[in-house]
């Protein structure tokens, strides 16, 4: 599904955030990205989804390279990969429902269609009941859902989720992790940058390690270490 | 899909409008007074355009003969007057013929019922082949022919407010170029302002997929309605106003030719009401792309 040959990075100041980095993602598989801060987690998921250009190397999205993907075919590369922030990136004037719906309005979807998708999708995440409630008046961990269903609310295969736990406590954070497991279990191929230590080792899932701008460990079923 | 891109334009415009509500009324007043500064300079270019043309087509010399002079004298001095070469035509007005168009022309005036004989009397028009021989013609007129009663014409004022007129215009131009351009960085800087705002919105938009023109959209729209209702206040401003203006002329200096031509002024109200949301829409334009690099 995602295939990364000798990714490179170096920014402005000259700074290495990527060195040859090489990773091969199957379809429906769930990868834990780890290491600790500034080891280029964000980095590698800001360019697989085309928010951030490489200096050298290649991202292959079933097979297609992203270099050759022209800017403006961007949305629609964007449009099947969903993204999940640490600080949720939500409308603050805008409801739960207008948040999600959002981000079928601007894929044109019809007005009926997006209240389907959209009631689905709420449902997903139980938050069903708070469809018309503003950012504010949720929770950390309900905002986080809610992040959640937009990114996942037109089926992209892909969700990226950067830091998903990183503003929570660790029952919500659990409760996260169990939904973006739910997620991969539809058919959904999911990466998860996190430094939360305990989740990754309880969900025994593939772990991929960052340092230093470089994969220093891939195991399948693996641990934070 | 381009019908659900314009509805899509419209409400999201409306939403960001409504959020920022004090910068988009500053807006809308700010281009409102200068959208009418500019409609008011095309009115008065217009309105001294019609006093030279109208200065121009009247420059005559009114000759104005001796009372009980004979018809057959009357003849005899137009057509001396039509050979000097510096009479392009001379033209004969019978003074009761004068009198009644006189009247025609200013019945608000009632003169009928003030005036019971006619003051006029018979005289010649002459129309000059060079506007600045005048001085030298009329002299020649005073001293060659003895049975010419007065003579009457405008003069230097005529010259200077052709002149006047001319310098008006090009000044009058300068000035609604001068405003159009401070329109146009006005709604740069609003929408620039309410891109900035909207900045992390911008990101969303990027992040969920939508396509450079679907952000753009809304923005364009926000543009495009300031400088929409901002012409639609400089209009209401405009006609009102230029009706009140023409009215007291008309009672006061009838004989004044300001421009009421209902076409003319529609016209004009016309180029107002479109130049705003054009200009809306090209200073969005240029906001976005200035901000977004979109």
């Amino acid at each position: 599904m995602i295939k990364i040959k000798n990714l490179e990075k170096v920014h402005k100041n000259g700074f290495k955030a990527l060195k040859k980095v090489n990773l091969h993602v199957g379809k429906n598989e769930f990868i834990y990205l780890v290491g600790p801060s500034g080891a280029g987690k964000t980095t590698l998921l800001n360019m697989i989804f085309k928010f951030d250009t490489p200096t050298s190397g290649e991202i292959f999205i079933d097979n297609c390279p992203l270099s050759s993907i022209h800017d403006r075919q961007i949305p629609h590369l964007r449009r099947n990969i969903g993204v999940v922030f640490q600080d949720f990136k939500l409308l603050p004037k805008r409801t739960v429902y207008e948040n999600i719906a959002f981000a079928l309005k601007v894929m044109h979807y019809s007005r009926a269609n997006i209240r389907r998708k959209v009631s689905q999708v709420l449902d997903l995440v139980g938050l069903t009941q708070k469809e018309s409630y503003f950012p504010n008046q949720l929770s950390g961990g309900e905002k986080q859902r809610i992040c959640i269903a937009r990114a996942i609310v037109n089926d992209p295969p892909i969700l990226l989720a950067d830091e998903p736990t990183g503003s929570l406590d660790p029952d919500t954070s659990w409760e996260i992790m169990h939904l973006l497991s739910k997620i991969n279990a539809r058919n959904t191929t999911v990466i998860v940058a996190t430094h939360n230590k305990g989740l990754v080792d309880d969900l025994r899932k593939r772990v991929v390690t960052l340092e230093s701008g470089k994969i220093i460990r891939d195991q399948q079923i693996g641990f934070y270490q | 899909m381009i019908f659900s891109n314009i509805k899509f334009f419209i409400y999201e415009a409306i939403i960001g409008l409504n959020r920022s509500r004090l910068m988009f009324l500053t807006s809308i007043a700010t281009i409102a007074v200068s959208l009418t500064v500019f409609g008011f300079f095309i009115l008065v270019s217009l309105n001294l355009h019609s006093i030279s043309n109208y200065m121009s087509s009247k420059f005559e010399i009114l000759v104005t003969v001796q009372e009980n002079l004979p018809q057959q004298d009357i003849k005899r001095l137009r057509a001396k007057l039509s050979r000097m070469p510096l009479v392009h035509s001379a033209t004969f007005v019978d003074k009761d013929k004068a009198w009644a168009e006189f009247k025609k022309k200013y019945t608000h005036l009632e003169l009928a019922n003030l005036i019971d004989v006619n003051p006029l009397p018979h005289s010649i028009t002459l129309q000059v082949v060079e506007l600045n021989e005048v001085k030298g013609l009329v002299a020649s007129l005073k001293k060659e022919t003895p049975t010419i009663d007065d003579i009457i014409y405008s003069g230097d004022l005529s010259e200077k407010l052709i002149v006047f007129a001319k310098y008006s215009q090009i000044i009058g131009l300068c000035l609604v170029g001068f405003l159009l351009l401070a329109t146009l960085l006005i709604i740069i800087n609003t929408i620039r302002l309410t891109v900035l705002a909207r900045i992390e919105e911008v990101t969303i938009m990027q992040l969920v997929g939508a396509t450079n023109g679907l952000i753009r959209g809304p923005f364009l729209f926000e543009g495009m309605i300031i400088g929409l209702i901002g012409a639609l206040t400089a209009n209401l401003i405009l006609y009102f106003g230029y009706q009140y203006i023409t009215q007291v002329f008309f009672e006061f200096a009838p004989y004044f030719p300001i421009v009421s031509d209902k076409a003319i002024v529609f016209t004009v109200l016309l180029i107002v009401g479109a130049s705003g949301p054009l200009i809306g829409l090209l200073g969005s334009n240029i906001s976005i792309s200035r901000s977004l690099k979109l």
